[in-house]
């Protein structure tokens, strides 16, 4: 426009300038010849209207610059846009294409215009939806946001929502279309995946309307309530709910819709299409704002029957131990009463009616006195077991070396002449039921001092050691040992693997170490060989790891 | 002395014998009443059913309760004993075959002075009767409050 401008000035001063040489001369003429002055004046004013003309031109010439210029820069805008365009002519043949679309393409303007149709690079899905779209759009003159999915050249397809308006001619007869394409391919992509979770998910994934129907379910909902997904989303969800559930329901979802609030652990049932229930376990936000509300929920059904079932069990569980309570209490008491007389009058019998027994009455009431002791021990230690079944652990950090060098020692007080090498290193630290596993240590260490009383001399060992990765101890001696076949009856109560004669014992001992063991959530077993000494080693699981 | 006396509440014949026999060998038999349950024990020492007559001025040196009683059982009898002003410094020792740590511990909560677990051994049993009679009839000093 400024040079248009310019031209413009130079030539109306050319003009002008022009003007006053024609006046001046005819002046300087008409001095001397007043028919040339005329003359003059005549060209003068000729030469004023061909100035006035010159500036009109010019002023034309301008404003076509100006349109070139215009045309380029839209030109520059068509090619250049971020989008692509086109126009399609009555057949769908391109009559025009921008530079974004054909570099979209991989085509050059030569290849496509007035020799390919739309549909020529379009995916055959897309194809049928132009062929439904193109006539109807011919008529009507407009369609917005249409997906289209476009073959490249080197066949990869590239998304496209399409926006066009039709040029009709005076006539109302269709000439082109104008046609303008956004590259979606991203905003597919991450819909497609977005798509996949939501179609993949295991938890129920809705989104819901004020209104009260789900605006849109995924396809667990489908596989979990056996509905069609027509009829969850045709119905009011509070249709599907629970009578009982209702209430707390509705002010869920009005906490959200109306208060905007999060809810997260709530928790209600679903009848399935079978007439059965899921629990599901929500968590949902809302955006009030949209008045829809998101939400994923969780079928917990199965955890919550599991959960019955283990209090059930728990309960029974409860029952008999409280049953073998009662049990071991009247054990305790009314087992004892009988054996109590027996020994009593046994020993009264001994001592008030010495003379009138003989030397053959006074063994057999010895060996009654003896029996009744043995079961005295035994009622004793099975009591002890059964008390363990009732046991609520109360985990600490325990020093199992200090507990077995107390236990050591009073084994060395009940038996003063044994001498008995001991092996008890420092830091054997675990974590674990201090009384519990002062009972396992006497268990054990009991029996190591017992098995190895032959011995000369006598040595007991204790130690901790990996088991398979789990850390563990181990007691060791190189006392009577037993014959490894028989390994598997050692840890079961009244089991024996000596005769009572050779080394006392109820045989419970074992069992009790193992119930402790267990308690733990460990395990307990043992090797040996006879004549050659035991080594039992437990582990007491997960917790016993000292942090 | 001499008026110095034990209330024995058990109703285990056999047991009864071998406690009187145990004190026998203590020379203490002559002091220790027997009652064969928990109602004849309340009515011993509230002088109250077949013991209408005695009145209540003779409270024993000590109680030996047996747990497991018919009619009113061991822990009962002993709340009754705690509960009333006239009895409730009289020294009750538990004597039973339960070791349970649930009987002990009701028992102490009740106001149990002592408890001991009657071994099936019996010099051991012999020696705790013998001990349990010196201790509460010879060695032990009442409450003043008690009205001897």
């Amino acid at each position: 426009v400024q040079r248009a401008e310019r031209s413009r000035l130079i030539g109306l001063r050319l003009a002008l300038g022009l003007a006053v040489l024609a006046f001046g001369a005819g002046a300087s003429w008409g001095a001397v010849d007043p028919g040339g002055a005329a003359s003059a004046v005549v060209a003068g004013v000729l030469l004023l209207a061909v100035a006035v003309t010159g500036r009109e031109v010019q002023r034309r010439c301008a404003v076509e610059a100006a349109l070139r210029s215009r045309a380029e820069e839209i030109e520059d805008l068509y090619n250049l846009a971020p989008c692509g365009y086109h126009s399609l002519d009555a057949d769908g043949v391109f009559v025009r294409i921008n530079d974004t679309e054909l570099a979209w393409l991989g085509y050059a303007r030569e290849e496509v215009v007035g020799k390919l149709r739309f549909p020529d690079i379009l995916t055959p899905e897309s194809q049928q939806e132009f062929a439904r779209r193109f006539p109807v759009f011919k008529e009507t003159g407009e369609v917005r946001g249409l997906d289209f999915d476009l073959l490249r050249r080197d066949g990869s397809i590239l998304s496209v929502a399409l926006s066009a308006t039709a040029i009709h001619d005076e006539a109302g007869r269709y000439v082109a279309s104008r046609s303008t394409l956004f590259d979606i391919t991203e905003r597919k992509r991450l819909e497609q995946e977005r798509d996949r979770f939501f179609t993949l998910s295991q938890d129920l994934l809705c989104v819901a309307g004020t209104d009260g129907r789900f605006l849109r379910i995924n396809p667990a909902w489908e596989r979990a309530l056996g509905y069609p997904a027509e009829e969850l989303t045709s119905r009011p969800f509070l249709d599907f709910v629970h009578p009982d559930d209702r209430a707390a329901t509705i002010a869920a979802f009005e906490q959200q819709t109306e208060r905007g609030l999060l809810v997260s652990s709530f928790e209600n049932r679903y009848r399935a299409r079978d007439g059965s229930y899921r629990v599901l376990l929500w968590t949902s936000t809302p955006l009030p704002h949209e008045g829809v509300v998101y939400a994923s929920a969780h079928d917990i059904t199965d955890r919550k029957r599991a959960e019955e079932a283990l209090r059930d069990a728990h309960r029974q569980a409860e029952a008999a131990n409280r049953e073998l309570e009662s049990f071991s209490y009247s054990v305790s008491h009314d087992l004892r009463a009988p054996l109590r007389a027996i020994d009593g009058f046994s020993h009264a019998l001994l001592e008030d009616c010495a003379g009138q027994l003989g030397d053959e009455g006074r063994r057999y009431l010895e060996r009654i006195v003896r029996a009744t002791g043995r079961m005295s021990d035994l009622i004793e230690d099975l009591l002890k077991l059964s008390r363990l079944s009732r046991w609520q652990l109360a985990w600490e950090r325990v020093d199992l070396g200090a507990l077995a060098q107390d236990v050591l020692a009073e084994l060395a007080r009940s038996e003063p002449h044994r001498q008995v090498e001991l092996h008890v290193p420092r830091g054997l630290v675990g974590r674990g039921d201090a009384r519990l596993l002062r009972i396992l240590l006497e268990n054990l260490l009991g029996n190591a001092w017992k098995y190895t009383r032959k011995r000369e001399p006598a040595v007991i060992e204790m130690g901790r050691g990996l088991f398979d990765g789990e850390p563990g101890w181990w007691v060791r001696d190189n006392g009577a040992g037993f014959d490894m076949a028989h390994a598997d009856q050692l840890f079961g109560p009244f089991q024996r693997l000596h005769h009572a004669e050779e080394f006392e014992g109820t045989g419970i001992g074992l069992a009790t170490a193992q119930r402790i063991v267990r308690l733990h959530g460990g395990r307990i077993w043992a090797e040996a060989a006879v004549d050659e000494g035991a080594t039992f080693c437990f582990t007491l699981g997960a917790e016993a790891e000292v942090r | 002395m001499k008026d110095k006396f034990i209330l024995l509440v058990e109703d285990n014949a056999d047991d009864v014998e071998l406690t009187l026999r145990a004190f026998q060998k203590a020379n203490l038999a002559n002091r220790v009443e027997v009652a064969r349950d928990g109602a004849e024990a309340l009515d011993f020492l509230f002088g109250t059913g077949a013991h209408t007559e005695r009145g209540e001025h003779l409270l024993p040196q000590v109680v030996l309760l047996d747990l497991q009683l018919p009619r009113v059982s061991g822990l009962e009898v002993l709340r009754r004993i705690r509960a009333d002003p006239r009895t409730r410094l009289v020294p009750v020792v538990i004597l039973t075959s339960s070791r349970e740590e649930r009987d002990r511990l009701r028992g102490y909560s009740l106001g149990a002075n002592s408890y001991i677990c009657k071994p099936v051994d019996t010099a051991k049993f012999t020696d705790a009767v013998r001990e349990l009679g010196l201790y509460w009839l010879v060695l032990n000093e009442l409450a003043p409050a008690h009205g001897a």
